[in-house]
């Protein structure tokens, strides 16, 4: 038990989920060697071979279409991310004053990354954010991208 | 020359070793043995009869010896197996020996036989394409093999599906087709006129057997087979059979998966696998019934010249 009353703790969750958002907008990505990566592109997904691990990755659409925005070699934040995913799919960009995670504190306290692209591609679309945030999470373990605060 | 026509003494030049030793070629490999049991070395001569021998001056891919071991306890009859000096499989009854031969064969195959992209899985021809049937061990990919081949499908080989490097075909082993358990006596319902080995019991496999492979399996097995079917098959005893359309970045996830040296060949694994996927339909196979997951698999093989099927035929 926090101890903490019900009100007061949706409250600080949304404080947390504002800060986190803040802070992914701040966070910028790039892939450091596009050049390099080996894809395959299929009906149900893309396979793609990063030659300096020696890994494989699987990509299901929604992924793929991340990894090959990363893969231009520009640097992206996360809402840019988005945003260029949301416009090569031709839905709609999120603003820069979405409060929705305001608006819904219950969900204030799920990852941000993925709460952010629920926004953007609506919740039919749930299971691709997620793979997406697991993307991105690997991305990052295999070295694949760089992270800075400009 | 065969190794029948060897130990019938037709060839002239080449006899017996003192402790059994001889050299045969699988497919694409080279071996020489010296196999020290008399049984296993009679099972060989019998199962092995129609493959090419070779002489012990002859280069080899790999060298399986195998030994009777000491036994602490009086009356146990025990053995060892030996590839390429380094001992496998610790000691074992001599009554599992065959199959622990042919499991030492595996072994040379997966860890040394990096001439091709090797996968973990069953593959076999019909109408001029190869069909890899990919799955963990114990999922039916031998039995689906053998029910394949009596519906005259050619035999590749049970255990591994073989990418040569250059070409990206499937290459032939032909080996004996590993069966185990319920499996030996459905299958040999399928083929009455198929020809066993002993029957042995394989530590965790349970029974085991091992159909000969036909004579015609062997005679061709210098020809190669661009693959044109990857199946992913999923064990379902006395489920009904069913055969869907699975996308092919699942099957190459799958292939990968199943893969002996998929990395260790890098890029040029990945380039050569996402071809033959590539060129591939790709199914997902829940295998029930043998006999009934062959007749569906047969259904959506690339139609072709019915006369290019084997029929089994005893030597």
């Amino acid at each position: 038990m926090s101890g903490m009353a019900p009100a007061q703790e949706s409250r600080e969750q949304a404080a947390k989920g504002r800060a986190s958002l803040a802070e992914d907008a701040a966070i910028r990505f790039r892939s450091p060697s596009p050049d390099g990566l080996v894809w395959r592109r299929w009906e149900d997904g893309a396979v793609v071979f990063h030659p300096p691990s020696g890994d494989t990755l699987f990509l299901d659409p929604a992924s793929a279409l991340l990894l090959e925005i990363l893969a231009d070699g520009s640097p992206h934040t996360v809402p840019s991310l988005y945003a260029a995913a949301a416009a090569r799919l031709s839905l709609p960009v999120p603003s820069q004053d979405d409060r929705s995670a305001d608006r819904e504190p219950a969900k204030a306290g799920t990852p941000t990354l993925v709460y952010r692209l629920q926004a953007v591609s609506g919740p039919d679309q749930e299971a691709l954010v997620t793979r997406a945030q697991a993307l991105l999470d690997r991305l990052d373990r295999l070295g694949l991208l760089d992270r800075w605060m400009p | 020359m065969t190794v029948r026509e060897w130990v019938d003494g037709a060839g002239g030049g080449l006899t017996p070793g003192a402790d059994g030793a001889f050299g045969v070629r699988t497919g694409p490999f080279t071996c020489h043995l010296r196999l020290g049991l008399p049984d296993v070395a009679g099972t060989f001569l019998r199962m092995y009869s129609d493959f090419p021998a070779v002489s012990e001056n002859d280069p080899a891919d790999f060298h399986v010896a195998m030994r009777p071991a000491l036994a602490r306890r009086p009356f146990r009859r025990l053995a060892t197996l030996t590839v390429d000096g380094t001992p496998k499989f610790g000691v074992f009854d001599r009554a599992s020996a065959w199959p622990y031969f042919e499991w030492g064969m595996n072994a040379c195959v997966s860890r040394l036989g990096h001439r091709h992209l090797a996968l973990h899985a069953a593959s076999l021809e019909a109408r001029g394409g190869g069909a890899v049937l990919l799955g963990p061990s114990g999922c039916g990919k031998s039995t689906l093999t053998a029910a394949l081949m009596a519906r005259g499908w050619r035999l590749l080989s049970d255990e591994f599906a073989l990418l040569r490097l250059d070409t990206g075909a499937l290459d032939a082993l032909a080996r004996p087709v590993c069966l185990k358990n319920d499996s030996i006596d459905r299958i040999q319902a399928m083929m009455p006129q198929a020809e066993f080995g002993p029957r042995a019991l394989g530590e965790r496999k349970g029974i085991v057997a091992h159909l000969r492979p036909r004579p015609a399996d062997v005679a061709r097995m210098d020809e190669s087979a661009p693959p044109r079917v990857i199946c992913l098959l999923t064990l379902r005893p006395g489920a009904e059979s069913v055969l869907a359309p699975c996308g092919r970045a699942e099957a190459m996830a799958a292939a990968i998966r199943h893969g002996f040296n998929y990395r260790s060949l890098g890029r040029d694994g990945f380039v050569l696998l996402s071809a033959a996927v590539e060129q591939c339909a790709c199914f997902r196979l829940t295998l029930g019934d043998p006999a009934e997951a062959a007749a569906l698999l047969d259904n959506v093989h690339p139609p072709l010249l019915r006369s290019s099927r084997l029929a089994y035929m005893p030597s």
